[in-house]
């Protein structure tokens, strides 16, 4: 008999208590001098001895109550007796690699040999790439010989540690195990860290052959019109081979390169501005087939959203932010811009504001409290706000609105001077550089003089001193707040050039998101995204996904450098043991029966104590 | 026993303080303990039943201011039209013997104010001084498995003092054996004496009736008075003890809370039989609480006294 937690066996010591009890009891009963005594004894008294032995039933009674009760908690198990066969567990390569011609049924004739030595072991058969998946579970050799067939070479990369930790899990419980690795031995599946084995199992490698030469296209890109497949030759020699491109479904004519050995070499088709997809291939029957062709697609481009708020309907404000931001770009509008009215504004929901990058607010007319909420969950789900003053913003209802405690006092001032950038490294100046001075043309005529204090931070300032364009501080928000308005009632700038980049850099800024990725590995595909390569649609969005080009190095590792590169752990016995020993406890649950018992021997107590 | 609760009712508390044996027990003297305890007796029966009883007219005499109007005799004064009170005189023809169990079980005081052998002896003293005031003949006996004193009875003033002297003396002894000195003394006694035992009669109650009726049997008048401890009418004890006897090494450790019942059964059992036992054999049988006033003792006496008339 075992403990899981022996050392609640420690609170067995509290048997003293009711050994002590039992004797302080036998101390609090003092002589007392009687005459009719004799009359004590001729009632039916609790004669001494009947006393002695109903204490000494009642102090086993709760002495055992008490062991169990610190047994039940220490978690008793009986160990079971050691397995006497061992398993081996057959780990094939299946990644792109092992497709090189005869690679893979040399693999699986070593694997089968493999199962076949095993003898008497329970034979578990996993096949591994990227990840690491179970074929066949640990049992006859029969069932594992037969799981051999249904494995073929996929599109992933070698990862020799998805291997060990899957082969760890399933030995988890065994004190002697062993795992044979068929691969092609390929160095690059050590390029990542973490081909750690417990030093319990015993490896053994069988090469499933080398590759001498392989040519791949290892990248693709289209970008200015153009096309490029870059084709690396890992071979020794010279290869000389037809590069072909398939551009928007059309057929682009071959051709035929020299890559000289051990380099790699771009090759360009032409294609249309608007090309938006691309395989490129190149002809290598002798390496492997799957990096012989890779899929491009162009970036797609989501423009950011901009939600300008004006007054009331037929209001004119909003103008000409709406045409700087529309102007037009080399490749179209950067932004998709949109006018609303406040009302419309406050109609609105977190989902729908959600959709938008920046809201521009250019009135608080028509904007009640119900906007409050959806605008805060907005710039919390990272949205930007641009405000800027005009004669109807409110600086209370805006306050309201954001929060702002304290709240925004502002009070107007005349002619503050012209616009000077205080910030140049803050993103929206930074790209101005040095025409930032053209800011200076700007005639300001009316503002609100805010106090900056500690809630924000003042980017551009008048000449007078007074903030023009501040950024509220705050881990949540980016607010950017304009103190002069941008409709062209209280200064010139929509006039100035300056104000169109100015408008594009402040939305730019407020709405920077990263960049969506559309190129993927085949081991690193979004859920929902087959393992291959190819070009797929994932729900609106169109992927490239490729193999992983580290894949088509052909350099290896020998097997004795296989072994040590291996790290191999002792320190998981411990844990082992105790998850071994947790698992048999678990299915035991004595410290149950313990309880029980302990409940009897508590009634048992009660009603001896009762008497 | 007629008249007990009368008397008792007409006892007052003033007169009652002097009978309680706390109060007894802190006084100085037995003489002073004895006359205590009997004139306060006595100054509660001049309300009761009892005046006047067992004691002869002896003489008139002319009435004084602060003689009782009681005692005045209306006839003579009707006849003579002088006041004159009736005098009375105690007879003096009787033998009494005060038999007092001095074993070790009546040292033994647990909830009273006095052991039961300071109580039996006060109640020994108090009727030895109400039996010389009645001019009876007294004498004092002490046992416990055998005679260890005695004093034989005589009427002779100074004889009283004799006996208060002895019993202020008195010490334990050894275990009882309450049946063998009375088996002695049933043919020591003359026919028409009166033997008053004073004891606890925690001993074999056969060898104790069997005693008590062969003194009986002989002719002696016998009163007896059972001297017991509250604690052992009441067993009040708590937690678990262990039970040793005085005279004894028996022990018996018990749990009280458990065994009282049965104790309180047994004793129950004890004096239903003395009292069945004794009654039946022409005995006075009286339990005594030793924490309560001794003037059921001597009513007691008194009634025993007076139907020997």
């Amino acid at each position: 008999m075992s403990f899981l937690t022996p050392l609640y066996l420690f609170g067995a010591a509290l048997i003293a208590l009711p050994v002590i009890l039992h004797l302080l009891r036998r101390d609090v009963a003092p002589p007392v001098p009687f005459t009719a005594v004799s009359l004590l004894r001729k009632s039916p008294v609790d004669r001494s001895r009947r006393h002695r032995l109903r204490d000494l039933i009642l102090l086993a009674a709760r002495i055992c109550a008490l062991l169990l009760l610190a047994a039940s908690f220490a978690r008793p198990y009986h160990a079971a007796a050691p397995a006497t066969t061992r398993t081996t567990i057959v780990a094939i390569d299946r990644s792109f690699s092992m497709g090189a011609p005869s690679r893979f049924e040399r693999a699986r004739i070593l694997a089968r040999q493999a199962i076949d030595q095993a003898g008497g072991d329970r034979v578990g058969v996993i096949a591994f790439d990227d990840r690491a998946d179970l074929v066949a579970r640990p049992g006859p050799a029969g069932e594992a010989r037969a799981a051999l067939a249904g494995i073929t070479p996929g599109f992933g990369g070698t990862r020799y540690a998805a291997a060990f930790d899957k082969a760890t899990e399933l030995l988890a419980d065994e004190d002697h195990a062993r795992l044979v690795v068929v691969t092609d031995l390929q160095r690059s599946g050590f390029d990542e860290s973490g081909a750690v084995l417990p030093e319990r199992i015993e490896l053994s490698v069988l090469d499933a052959g080398a590759q001498a030469t392989n040519l791949s296209v290892s990248n693709a890109t289209i970008d200015r019109r153009r096309v490029t497949a870059t084709v690396r030759n890992y071979g020794g020699t010279p290869r000389t081979a037809d590069v072909r491109a398939t551009i928007d479904d059309r057929q682009a004519p071959a051709r035929q390169v020299t890559i000289p050995a051990n380099d790699a070499l771009d090759v360009t088709f032409d294609a249309a501005a608007d090309a938006t997809r691309a395989t490129l291939s190149v002809d290598d029957a002798d390496g492997y087939a799957a990096d012989n062709q890779r899929f491009a697609i162009t970036e797609s481009r989501t423009l950011p959203r901009v939600l300008i708020v004006g007054g009331g309907p037929g209001a004119a404000s909003g103008f000409y932010l709406t045409r700087a931001l529309q102007a037009d770009a080399e490749e179209g509008a950067d932004f998709d811009v949109r006018s609303v009215t406040g009302s419309a504004f406050a109609a609105m929901t977190a989902d729908q504001l959600h959709e938008q990058s920046v809201v521009a607010l250019l009135s608080t007319h028509g904007i009640d409290r119900r906007a409050g909420e959806p605008l805060r969950t907005f710039l919390k789900r990272g949205g930007g706000l641009f405000v800027a003053v005009a004669p109807d913003v409110d600086a209370a209802v805006l306050s309201a609105l954001l929060d702002w405690q304290p709240p925004l006092l502002p009070r107007d001032i005349r002619a503050p001077g012209m616009l000077a950038a205080t910030d140049l490294r803050h993103p929206v100046f930074r790209p101005f550089d040095a025409v930032a001075a053209n800011f200076g043309q700007v005639l300001v005529e009316r503002a609100w003089h805010i106090d900056a204090g500690s809630a924000w931070r003042v980017v551009a300032r008048f000449t007078d001193g007074a903030p023009a364009l501040v950024e509220r501080i705050g881990p949540e928000a980016r607010i950017l707040l304009f103190t002069s308005d941008v409709d062209r009632r209280w200064n010139d700038f929509p006039l100035h050039p300056a104000f169109v980049p100015f408008a594009q850099e402040v939305v730019r800024y407020l709405g920077a998101h990263p960049p969506a990725v559309s190129a993927y590995l085949v081991g690193d595909v979004p859920a929902g995204v087959a393992p291959s390569p190819g070009i797929v649609r994932a729900g609106e969005r169109t992927l490239a996904v490729n193999v992983d080009p580290r894949e088509s190095r052909v350099d290896r590792v020998t097997p004795a450098e296989f072994q040590q590169l291996v790290t191999r752990s002792s320190a998981e016995t411990r844990p082992r043991a105790e998850r071994l020993a947790q698992q048999v406890e678990s299915q035991q649950n004595y410290w149950r029966y313990g309880l029980l018992l302990m409940l009897a021997t508590l009634v048992v107590e009660a009603f001896v104590g009762s008497r | 026993m007629p008249g007990t609760d009368s008397a008792r009712a007409a006892g007052s508390s003033r007169d009652l303080r002097f009978l309680d044996p706390a109060v007894i027990a802190r006084l100085g003297s037995m003489e002073l303990k004895a006359r205590t305890v009997v004139e306060g007796f006595l100054s509660g029966l001049h309300r009761s039943p009892y005046k006047g009883f067992s004691v002869e007219f002896a003489e008139y005499r002319q009435y004084m201011p602060g003689d009782d109007l009681s005692t005045l005799d209306w006839k003579v004064y009707a006849r003579s039209d002088r006041h004159y009170v009736k005098k009375f005189e105690e007879e003096t023809n009787l033998e009494c013997h005060l038999l007092l169990d001095v074993s070790a079980s009546m040292a033994y005081r647990g909830g009273a104010a006095m052991s039961k052998l300071e109580y039996g002896s006060v109640l020994a003293a108090s009727l030895a001084y109400l039996m010389h005031r009645q001019r009876d003949a007294t004498g004092l006996i002490e046992f416990d498995e055998k005679i260890t004193g005695r004093l034989p009875a005589s009427g002779r003033a100074g004889h009283l003092h004799s006996i208060l002297l002895a019993l202020e003396k008195i010490a334990p002894g050894a275990r009882s054996n309450v049946g063998r000195p009375l088996h002695q003394l049933a043919d020591a006694l003359g026919k028409r004496s009166l033997a008053v035992v004073i004891s606890d009669l925690l001993d074999d109650p056969d060898s104790v009736v069997r005693g008590l009726k062969h003194l009986r049997f002989r002719g002696t008048d016998v009163i007896v008075f059972q001297l017991l401890d509250p604690h052992e009418i009441q067993f009040p004890f708590r937690g678990a003890s262990r039970f040793t006897d005085v005279e004894s090494d028996d022990a018996v450790t018990a749990d009280p809370a458990r065994v009282r019942a049965g104790y309180l059964e047994q004793m129950a059992a004890l004096r239903g039989r003395y009292e069945r036992e004794l009654k039946g054999a022409g005995i006075d049988f009286l339990t005594l609480d030793t924490s309560k006033p001794l003037d059921f003792a001597l009513l007691a006496y008194l009634d025993a006294r007076s139907r020997r008339k």
